[in-house]
């Protein structure tokens, strides 16, 4: 699952409280963005994604029993999310091949990446 | 129908008072359309709020635990307490107010009764900015403040000089050696705490953090402990991938977890 979220931040380039844009890919952040200077901050997700989706795959059985077991009202929803899950996965898999390019792009021009 | 949850049982006393745990998620500013509180962004699937929430629920001798919101976050915040936090159900949801004083007064005010008949003795107060708290740094704050009366988590800040004027620096006069970098959890006992809050509302001071208000209004001694390079503020863009970084270290579980 890609996301994204708006939130007053720091800014760690020109170091003015302003609203950053951070994308989320999985659990893990993948960019940063500043609104005041448009000073943008990517990451290298790759390595670490792999290893968060291991994780995640790992304890989805859990996580789906302790879902049936205390809210099962929201398992009307499952088969809907089954059905979304590989364009899901697939929207996932391109944000993560996009910010190890994106980074690799960053780092030739020398710009700052995490 | 949703399943009631199994809950554990009630926070069983052996008659000796408890800590409670205040964890200020308010934040500052004004947000715009879609925009979050700090406090609520996501840190390694969770919010950067319930790791700090789920650390001072972990540790034991700390109930209750009061989480200090804003009333336009409250829907978040239940979510939060339903699927990020284990035990979330324990923490007590108590609106803040426009200043970061104002809502630990909140909080306080919120605990009156236990305080005054001796439940609780020793007030935590801690920045839901700074998720990376560990449970065994909770528990000496709280050892110690018991002890003395008062406890700030703080380390050394080397490297830093006194700027005078014209931006020059003022070095060499022993002054780093004598500075820290404050942090939270920081604890007092509870009772002069709160008569301090009410104190500072009525003659209208603002402090700085819990410290500066308790040094104003009450005689308790306060000491420092060692704090932890981990528990750091959020504040920058950047510090956000350098939580994500102790997190994912931590295999994304509370690591706070390693008292």
């Amino acid at each position: 699952m890609t996301e994204r979220q708006e939130s007053h931040l720091r800014c760690s380039h020109c170091g003015t409280d302003a609203r950053h844009e951070v994308v989320y890919v999985g659990r893990l952040v993948s960019r940063i963005r500043c609104e005041a200077c448009g000073h943008l901050t990517e990451l290298d997700i790759s390595h670490d994604y792999l290893d968060d989706l291991a994780r995640r795959i790992g304890s989805k059985p859990a996580r789906m029993a302790r879902g049936m077991r205390w809210e099962p009202e929201t398992f009307t929803g499952f088969p809907r999310r089954m059905a979304s899950k590989p364009l899901r996965m697939m929207q996932e898999l391109i944000a993560v091949a996009r910010s190890r390019w994106d980074r690799g792009r960053s780092r030739r021009r020398g710009e700052d990446a995490w | 129908m949703k399943r009631p949850r199994r809950l554990r049982p009630p926070h069983r006393g052996s008659g000796r008072p408890t800590a409670a745990g205040i964890v200020l998620a308010g934040g500052s500013g004004t947000r715009l359309g879609a925009e979050v509180n700090k406090a609520f962004l996501p840190l390694g699937g969770r919010s950067i709020t319930a790791w700090g929430l789920e650390a001072m629920l972990r540790c034991p001798g700390v109930a209750p635990v009061i989480l200090v919101i804003r009333p336009e976050d409250r829907d978040r915040v239940e979510q939060m307490l339903e699927h990020e936090v284990a035990d979330g159900h324990r923490a007590e949801v108590v609106h803040g107010g426009p200043t970061r004083q104002a809502s630990e007064l909140a909080a306080l005010d919120a605990l009156d009764g236990r305080i005054g008949c001796g439940a609780v003795d020793v007030a935590l107060l801690h920045d839901a900015a700074r998720p990376l708290v560990s449970v065994a740094l909770v528990e000496r704050v709280l050892e110690r403040a018991r002890a003395v009366g008062g406890a700030l988590p703080a380390l050394p800040a080397p490297g830093i000089v006194r700027t005078a004027d014209g931006g020059r620096t003022a070095s060499g006069d022993g002054l780093a050696e004598e500075l820290v970098r404050v942090q939270t959890p920081q604890g007092f006992r509870a009772p002069e705490l709160l008569a301090a809050y009410r104190q500072a509302a009525a003659d209208g001071f603002v402090g700085t953090d819990t410290a500066s208000c308790a040094e104003r209004y009450t005689d308790l001694e306060a000491v420092w402990v060692r704090g932890e390079e981990t528990n750091f503020k959020v504040t920058y863009a950047s510090d956000l991938l350098l939580a994500q970084d102790v997190v994912a270290s931590w295999g994304f579980r509370s690591g706070g977890g390693a008292a």
